[in-house]
């Protein structure tokens, strides 16, 4: 009797829980699978985005440095972000956000990143990584649709020239490597 | 005069900039109809890509793609590791899709040239060169008592008698002459219908060195799933059967070709909106490629 007991029991327990894997489980393989993109090595995603763990036991939280490209207004500025990854990645994005002050029309006055591959358009196939590279291109060519209530992409739509002042400017004082 | 010159210097400006901002975003569109995932090197001012590119064996190819600021006005630089580079088909309303298009039928025309280099690699001793370079023709075999024979593969015909040469050390030039002169002897029973090392052997009359202790393993064994990055599931007792297990779901799509754990991919296709759902089978796209894959939720 006892014993009849517990196997029933134990078969509810499984069968309740053989549709869906638990969170613990999820999150181990997201661990895995950042630790490996932490250590991806590639020449030139060196010389653009330089990226470290605040906390070494911490796969989940990275910072970086993304480098202004040559020959646009944020070139020579060293610009960092702050990198929070969910437990659920990479079935759901990376948020990353600005440290630094930008003057860009993709990014909001406290840093936040408004592109699609952060929100809408994620994919799993993406990477921490080519995410970053992203942004680093981003910088050099805002996308569409701009921030209507960001100054930044107002004056990039109305005044290219003015707009690209501020931008060097910002730079120069808040992006010093 | 100096007005004049200061005037014309500031519109030439200006012109450059309107032109640099309307490259930038044309090449960011085009990036983006091509999906960032094959990007494996980016220049920072988007004039360089390095693409990574699997052909239809799952061999891995790099091809490098350099624009200049004129672009599309005239053609990107490409380069990768082939034999042989395609002739660029481009006009002015070309992409940078295009590129990549021929580039994969560049490689499909080559396959039946690799497919007789691997044959060569894993069936015979070939010396020298740890991971030969995609683009070399050439293979020197180990023909025992020190000798090499030097075979090279004509790319547009793989399978045909292949030009050699044959080297040795001169207390072997015996045995070295003895090949030279069965080569002459018997090449005319060279055969499409035989593989390679099998024609070697056939001509040469003798059975040739097997690679040293190159156990090479199945190429299925080292594919790793494209959404967790590993080869098998985690050991766990709420996986049940599917614990520890390999990839299981390959997308259809040949161009892309990556493997899954049917578990990791009905985890992402549940985690978008667009998934939809018939009976126990899930619908939606590939999230590399973006075709349509179908997977089945088993429950147990």
């Amino acid at each position: 009797m006892m014993c009849f007991q517990n196997f029933k029991v134990r078969k509810f327990f499984t069968s309740r829980n053989s549709g869906k894997v638990s969170p613990d489980t999820v999150s181990k393989s997201a661990e895995n699978r950042l630790w490996k993109e932490f250590q991806e090595k590639d020449d030139v995603l060196k010389i653009h985005v330089r990226s470290w763990l605040p906390s070494p036991e911490n796969i989940f939280r990275w910072e970086a440095t993304v480098n202004g490209p040559v020959g646009c207004p944020y070139e020579k500025g060293v610009f960092t972000v702050s990198v929070h990854i969910p437990p659920k990645y990479p079935y759901e994005p990376p948020k990353i956000t600005f440290k630094t002050k930008i003057f860009h029309p993709n990014i909001s006055e406290i840093g936040e990143i408004f592109v699609d591959i952060l929100g809408s358009r994620w994919s799993s196939a993406l990477t921490i990584n080519l995410v970053l590279l992203s942004i680093c291109s981003i910088l050099s060519n805002p996308v569409e649709p701009l921030l209507v209530s960001n100054h930044a992409a107002r004056l990039y739509q109305k005044d290219r020239k003015a707009y690209e002042k501020v931008a060097r400017e910002w730079t120069l004082k808040y992006a010093k490597g | 005069m100096m007005n004049v010159s200061g005037e014309c210097v500031g519109r030439e400006r200006c012109e450059e900039l309107a032109k640099s901002s309307s490259f930038y975003r044309k090449v960011y569109s085009e990036i983006e109809e091509i999906g960032w995932e094959p990007i494996r090197r980016l220049g920072g001012d988007l004039t360089f890509f390095s693409f990574h590119i699997l052909d239809k064996k799952g061999r891995a190819h790099n091809l490098e793609i350099q624009l200049n600021r004129d672009y599309p006005n005239s053609p990107p630089s490409v380069s990768a590791d082939v034999p042989y580079m395609f002739t660029l088909e481009w006009s002015t309303s070309s992409r940078l899709k295009d590129v990549m298009h021929q580039f994969q039928k560049h490689l499909d025309y080559l396959q039946e040239f690799w497919s007789v280099l691997d044959n060569i690699d894993k069936s015979l001793c070939v010396v020298d060169v740890k991971q030969p370079a995609r683009a070399s023709a050439i293979r020197r075999i180990d023909a025992g008592n020190d000798c090499i024979i030097i075979v090279h593969i004509d790319f547009k015909d793989p399978k045909s008698l292949p030009e050699s040469r044959f080297i040795g050390p001169v207390p072997s030039a015996t045995h070295m002459n003895n090949l030279h002169m069965l080569w002459r002897r018997n090449c005319k029973r060279w055969s499409n219908e035989r593989s390679f090392p099998e024609n070697l052997e056939c001509i040469l009359g003798t059975e040739l060195p097997k690679p040293l202790g190159l156990q090479v393993e199945d190429d299925q064994q080292q594919v790793e799933c494209g959404i967790c990055y590993a080869q098998f599931l985690p050991t766990d007792e709420e996986l049940g059967a599917r614990s520890g297990t390999r990839t299981d779901y390959t997308c259809e799509n040949i161009s892309c070709n990556k493997s899954f754990h049917s578990l990791c991919l009905t985890d992402w296709l549940r985690s978008i909106t667009t998934t939809r759902q018939s009976f126990d089978v899930l619908f939606g796209n590939c999230p590399y490629c973006s075709d349509p894959v179908a997977v089945k939720t088993s429950n147990k």
